[in-house]
C-alpha cells in the first residue's frame, strides 16, 4: 500500500505543468499531427483569441518546446510554429505518464 | 472551450484542413462534369484542360479562400507518405487497367472489350472513395459510389435509349451533383469561418 503511494506520487511529480494545462497540451497536440502550422489555423481549430492563443505560446516558446517564425506573406504577417525536439519529447512523454497514471 | 481531448480527433481536425472547405469536391466535380460537357458538345480536344483548370480552381480557392480564414498546414512526414502512396498506387490502378484493356481489345467480345466505360467508371469510383480514405472524408465515399452507380446505370440504359448518349448523361449528371455538392460545402464553410485579418 505504501509502495503503491510511493508510485504514484513519483508518477504525479513527472506530470509537466506546462504541457497539463489543457490549451497548450491541444497546442501541441495539434503540432505533433503536422510538421508546422500557422498561427492563423490554431486560432480557427481552438476557437481562442489571439491574445489569449499568444500568451499560451510564448510559454511553450520559452520552455523551448516549439519554435516560432515570423516572416511577412504579400506584405502581411505570417507566423509559423512547429514543434521542436524537445517539445515532441514532452509530449510524448506526457502522453506515457498520463497513460501509465491511468492504468 | 471544451477540455476534451481527443488525439484521434486532433489528427481528423487536421485532415479536415484539405477537405472541410469543398474545394477538393468541386475540383472533381468539374473534372467530371467538364469531361462529359467536352463530349457531348464534341470538343474532345479540350479534355486536356480539365487536367489543369480543376487543379487552378483548388489551388486559387485555397489561397483567396481558405487560408484566410483557417489559415494552412504543411503536413508531417506520415501525411505526405500517405499522399504520395496515394498517388503513386492511383497511377499504378490506373495503368494496369489501361494494359488490361489494351489486352481485352483483341481478343474478341469480352466484358472489358464491350464496356470500357464500366471500367473508367469503376477506375474513377475507386479513385474518389480512395481520397476519402486517405483525407479521412466519408462524403468523397459517396462520390465515389454515385460515379459508379450513374456509369451502371448509363450501360444499363444504353441498350434501351438511342435518343441520347445515356453514358454522357451519367458522366454529367454526376459531376453536377458533386459540383452541387462542393458548392454547397464551400458556402457552409464560408459562413463557419471569418476571414481572420489580425495575426499576433
Amino acid at each position: 500500500m505504501a509502495d503503491q503511494k510511493q508510485s504514484n506520487n513519483n508518477i504525479n511529480l513527472e506530470i509537466d505543468r506546462l504541457v497539463h494545462e489543457p490549451v497548450r497540451l491541444k497546442i501541441l497536440a495539434y503540432l505533433s499531427a503536422v510538421e508546422s502550422s500557422d498561427f492563423v489555423f490554431l486560432v480557427s481549430r481552438l476557437g481562442l483569441t489571439m491574445g489569449n492563443l499568444s500568451a499560451h505560446i510564448s510559454k511553450l516558446q520559452e520552455a523551448g518546446y516549439i519554435k516560432v517564425d515570423k516572416s511577412f506573406k504579400e506584405n502581411r504577417p505570417h507566423t509559423t510554429i512547429s514543434l521542436t525536439d524537445m517539445g515532441s519529447a514532452a509530449f510524448s512523454k506526457y502522453r506515457a505518464g498520463m497513460l501509465q497514471l491511468l492504468q | 472551450m471544451s477540455e476534451n481531448i481527443n488525439l484521434k480527433e486532433i489528427e481528423r481536425q487536421v485532415y479536415l484542413f484539405y477537405s472541410e472547405d469543398g474545394l477538393a469536391d468541386l475540383a472533381i466535380g468539374l473534372m467530371i462534369f467538364g469531361f462529359g460537357i467536352f463530349l457531348m458538345v464534341d470538343l474532345p480536344a479540350l479534355v486536356g484542360l480539365l487536367g489543369f483548370f480543376p487543379f487552378m480552381v483548388w489551388y486559387l480557392g485555397k489561397q483567396s479562400l481558405v487560408i484566410p480564414r483557417i489559415g494552412s498546414i504543411q503536413p508531417n512526414q506520415e501525411m505526405k507518405k500517405q499522399f504520395v502512396g496515394y498517388f503513386i498506387t492511383l497511377c499504378l490502378i490506373g495503368l494496369g487497367v489501361f494494359v488490361l484493356y489494351l489486352l481485352n481489345r483483341g481478343s474478341g467480345e469480352t466484358f472489358l472489350s464491350l464496356h470500357p466505360l464500366m471500367l473508367f467508371g469503376f477506375v474513377l469510383a475507386l479513385a474518389i472513395s480512395s481520397l476519402g480514405m486517405v483525407l479521412k472524408t466519408s462524403r468523397f465515399y459517396f462520390y465515389g459510389l454515385l460515379v459508379f452507380a450513374a456509369l451502371a446505370a448509363g450501360e444499363f440504359l444504353s441498350t434501351l435509349i438511342t435518343a441520347i448518349d445515356p453514358y454522357l448523361v451519367a458522366v454529367i449528371s454526376s459531376g453536377g451533383i458533386i459540383l452541387l455538392a462542393g458548392g454547397i460545402t464551400l458556402i457552409k464553410f464560408l459562413k463557419k469561418y471569418p476571414v481572420v485579418t489580425l495575426e499576433g
